[in-house]
């Protein structure tokens, strides 16, 4: 048990020194809010719609519902740092600590063939990019988002929070204000990118806060599939991960988001995703949990367009004193449309996974049709899970179907495996990845060996 | 169908709230219908005692303008079996149901419901399991037609002592008409993991190849739709354990459709 | 020997495209007429547009059954004039019972032909339900099931021949009725035709059996081609195709 836990403190457990930290005061005021902006040289509606998230902010509610949020102090949190200034276009330019902590996490591999381009971010500035050029080429924009703001303004302008709203809850108007960094991607008409595009980031410091916004924009006929991964180190106090993705997807066109995420076991995650979907137009996201104190996560598909779809699949691990409250919504504003949504969650230890999900069906939307998956695996005696879906239909040519079951591995399972020579803890592992492949075939390799390493490590406790 | 059990009718409602202890075994029959006071809010607590068999039937049939709110309580005993029949058909009523399964209990409950023209039908069931080896089976079914709008939220709560519980809840709606409305929740709460728990929730209507076909046989539209609701209906009515329920239930289904 | 059907240059369209394009039938009572054709020539549309499938257009001429111009007839009411359709893919239809649906329908065409027609109780029917399942080997079990669900395709067509054999309609349409069933089935179905003949009612077999002439003597046989008959003969008809196949058809 102590030999996983140095593994895991190896590979997370470090921190560099941040010498950057005196630069910014913790607390959000309109001064910090005001800062951001002028330190980044953006446009005056971008500091307008700060200071209108700023109000927003400030006069929403905690939600009233979901895991406890009492323990995280807002004041407590540092909203801004600027770790470095410029940005590396080539690896050999990447400082040398922060080479580390990327070859410790399988950045530089990653990189090579695989991938086209990796965007990593070091606290809220992005300082590494590199597209390939066939790409570049194409018209395909694959650029930081504070870099995007200056270069494309008119496309930041049309598309910038307009799929997640800062007004939507207390988190988006947080991230309204003080949003920093991210991911632009741009895909033009027709387009196909066959080889996934990545970001890799991570939170250093100290309570730091991060706000990371991802915008995509998938134009017509076009093709691609993003990932995103990320992980912190261990900190005492507490670490607020607010961000957001918004991705627009177009007629006829086809994307896949794909995301691992791996908080530190302090750190708050609340992001908001959404897609809005066009007619005959398709969005899949693939998505790995784990790690984090709380995590609250609904990835959220807006199917607009006639024959719009989303596919939606998770994987929730909840290890003792984790709270992974995460799940999907779909909503069919559309007729024809259709959503799949499968979702796995696995709790031990005390560890509580909930899924979330909503699917609605507008009055207007005809012939919809949903298919909702959830299983449940609960490898001790100490977990828990729950399992809420919601589904509201006002249209009355949709079909529905739902399924869901919880239950612990079977022991005739564990037997069989253990009769042909595993040990118990290779028998458990093995069926767990057999829980999780439909997800886990989705992802590419090296994620997929990522997941199930993680996996492993979080169960190598063992079991009772 | 038990035979010669002792048959316990249940008085029409006349207090806002009451206890109903059900301590041999029998099968009950309770109507809350025209001849119980109209209360807006009423509570009902159900006791069932350690080591008997019971069938309960249950038929909310009021027809009142103004929203209806029931509190019902149940609580199984120690090695105990509890049918329940539960039929709703009554106009706009929430009903808060929270069933209780003590260790060794099993509970087959059963229900359908009917919304039509304006109404409002809202059931709000949490069913717990707090003890070892209990059984639940939940089967609902039910009917939305014209502008009424129905949401059923049942959730099912396996807490950590309960080991070897066995939960199954099945829900299935069927949408009859452009205008009416469904809402489902069938949540599943577990915090142990010796457990065997499943749900599942269908939502589905007369499409319109399915309806062709009907016709192709000589059934029009309306009488399709009622052919539906006749029988769903009937699959409930069949398992009940007394003629006399039975009969008023379908003389109350047929004046519906007409 | 009555005409109970007619068909008057009869044009069908599926969302503007134009399956039926001219085409003239007649079958008078007594008869049983098969309907041969290669892949995409109409034939499915042909009977769900006898039947009067909303989803298809009438764009020109008109149906005549039993004396009555049926163009404009809504499905149910033709299926009380006694017109019936055997599915080749019928819907399931889950929360229905196959013996309540079918008492229904029973109910409804029947007392449809003759106003003074008493209906039997349901235990009656139920009886007379099991009987004629028992003749066409339908388990008794299947009776109570939801229409048609979880039954395989031949499981399926068998309880369309239940249906034909309750409702007694005056003319039959049975679309490839034949195709995925066993040889016993095959037998039976064809002995259901053969009894509807004797019984002075009428059989429109669309059919791709190889050796249908060693169960059925037709009285015509036609050739559908792109949406129109391009052919009728007898029974040597058959025998012609059978060797060398539609292609000699196609050209008109």
């Amino acid at each position: 048990m102590s030999k996983a836990k140095d593994t895991k403190e190896k590979l997370w457990g470090n921190a560099n020194p941040a010498p950057y930290m005196q630069a910014t005061s913790r607390g959000l005021t309109k001064k910090i809010v005001k800062q951001i902006s002028a330190s980044k040289h953006e446009p005056n509606w971008m500091l307008q719609h700060r200071l209108d998230s700023l109000e927003l902010f400030k006069n929403m509610p905690m939600p009233n519902w979901g895991p406890d949020l009492s323990k995280l102090d807002l004041d407590k949190i540092t909203y801004f740092a600027q770790a470095h200034d410029q940005q590396a276009t080539d690896w050999k330019d990447v400082p040398k600590d922060i080479k580390n902590t990327f070859d410790k996490l399988g950045i530089p591999q990653a990189e090579q063939k695989a991938l086209a381009g990796v965007g990593a971010q070091y606290e809220s500035t992005v300082i590494y990019h590199n597209l390939k050029q066939q790409w570049q080429d194409q018209g395909v924009i694959f650029e930081d988002m504070d870099v995007a703001l200056q270069k494309y303004p008119e496309l930041m302008s049309e598309y910038f929070m307009k799929a997640v709203p800062s007004h939507l809850h207390k988190f988006t108007a947080l991230h309204g204000a003080v949003w920093s960094g991210g991911t632009f991607l741009y895909v033009p008409k027709g387009v196909n990118i066959d080889l996934p595009l990545q970001a890799y980031f991570r939170m250093n410091a100290k309570g730091m806060g991060q706000f990371e916004h991802t915008l995509i924009i998938v134009e017509e006929d076009a093709q691609a599939h993003y990932i995103e991964g990320c992980s912190a180190p261990r900190y005492g106090v507490d670490s607020l991960h607010a961000g957001c993705v918004e991705i627009y997807v177009k007629k006829n066109a086809r994307f896949r988001y794909s995301s691992v995420e791996s908080w530190s076991k302090d750190a708050y995650n609340l992001n908001t995703k959404r897609a809005i979907v066009e007619e005959n137009a398709r969005i899949e996201w693939v998505g790995g949990n784990f790690g984090s104190n709380v995590t609250m996560l609904y990835p959220c598909s807006v199917l607009k367009g006639l024959g719009a779809s989303a596919d939606h699949l998770g994987l929730a691990f909840a290890n003792s004193g984790q709270i992974q409250d995460a799940g999907a919504k779909v909503i069919h504003l559309a007729s024809q449309t259709s959503s799949n949504i499968v979702m796995k969650s696995i709790s031990k230890g005390g560890g509580v996974s909930l899924y979330r999900g909503l699917v609605d069906i507008s009055a207007k939307a005809d012939n919809v049709s949903i298919s909702v998956n959830c299983d449940a695996l609960l490898l001790d005696d100490n977990s828990h899970s729950d399992t809420i879906p919601v589904m509201k239909i006002n249209n009355a040519t949709a079909t529905v179907v739902h399924e869901a079951r919880a239950g612990k591995i079977s022991a005739k399972d564990l037997f069989y495996l253990q009769s042909r020579g595993l040990s118990e803890e290779e028998a458990i592992n093995m069926i767990v990845n057999g829980f999780i492949e439909p997800i886990t075939r989705e992802l590419p390799l090296e994620y997929a060996v990522e997941m199930n390493r993680m996996i492993e490590l979080e169960i190598e406790g063992g079991i009772g | 169908m038990i035979a010669n059990k002792k048959i316990i009718y249940i008085e029409p409602l006349k207090n806002k709230k009451r206890n109903i202890v059900v301590d041999e075994d029998s099968v009950v029959i309770e109507v809350i219908d025209e001849d119980s006071k109209d209360f807006d809010k009423f509570k009902t607590n159900i006791s069932i005692a350690d080591n008997i068999n019971v069938e309960y039937v249950y038929l909310f049939n009021k027809n009142i303008t103004s929203p209806i709110i029931e509190d019902r309580e149940i609580k199984l005993g120690i090695n105990t079996r509890l049918k329940n029949y539960y039929c709703y058909l009554g106009s706009n009523f929430t009903v808060t149901l929270k069933q209780q399964l003590d260790s060794h209990s099993e509970l087959d409950h059963n229900v359908v419901f009917l919304a039509d023209q304006k109404n409002n039908l809202n059931i709000q069931a949490k069913n717990n399991f707090l003890y070892p080896k209990a059984k639940g089976v939940f089967t609902i079914q039910g009917i939305v037609k014209d502008q009424a709008r129905a949401g059923y939220y049942s959730s099912i709560i396996i807490d950590q002592i309960a080991k070897d519980a066995n939960a199954k809840l099945e829900m299935s709606a069927i949408n009859l008409s452009k205008e009416a409305k469904i809402s489902l929740v069938p949540a599943l709460k577990v915090a142990t993991n010796q457990v065997n728990a499943s749900h599942s929730a269908r939502i589905s209507n007369l499409s319109k190849k399915q309806l062709f076909y009907l016709n192709s046989r000589g059934i029009d539209k309306i009488q399709a739709q009622e052919l539906l609701i006749q029988s769903v209906f009937q699959s409930f009515l069949d398992k009940l354990p007394n003629e006399e329920i039975k009969n008023k239930i379908e003389a109350l289904l047929k004046n519906k459709l007409s | 020997m009555k005409l109970l059907l007619q068909i008057k240059n009869l044009h069908i369209a599926v969302d503007d495209r134009e399956i039926i394009k001219g085409l003239d039938l007649e079958i008078k009572s007594g008869e049983i007429h098969i309907i041969m054709g290669p892949n995409g020539a109409g034939k499915s549309t042909l009977s769900n547009a006898l039947l009067g499938d909303p989803s298809l257009d009438l764009k020109q001429g008109k149906i005549v059954f039993v004396d009555k111009n049926i163009s404009d007839f809504k499905t149910e009411d033709r299926a009380k004039l006694g017109l019936f359709m055997s599915w080749q893919h019928p819907p399931e239809i889950t929360g229905v019972s196959l013996d309540q649906f079918l008492f229904l329908a029973y109910k409804n065409i029947m007392l449809a032909q003759d106003k003074k027609w008493q209906a039997p109780s349901i235990f009656e029917f139920k009886q007379k339900l099991e009987q004629e399942a028992a003749k066409l080997e339908i388990p008794i079990k299947f009776l109570q099931r939801s229409l048609n669900v979880g039954f395989s395709g031949g499981e399926k067509k068998k309880i369309e021949m239940l249906q034909l054999a309750i409702l007694e309609p005056k003319l039959a349409i049975l679309d490839e009725t034949d195709s995925g069933l066993d040889v016993d089935a095959i037998k039976l179905l064809h002995q259901a035709i053969k009894e509807f003949k004797v019984k002075d009612r009428a059989v429109l077999l669309i059919t791709h059996h190889p050796n249908i002439l060693d169960y059925i003597k037709p009285d015509y046989v036609h050739i559908m081609i792109d949406g129109q008959i391009v052919k009728s003969g007898s029974q040597d008809l058959i025998k012609e195709v059978q060797k060398a196949g539609f292609k000699s058809y196609v050209q008109s």
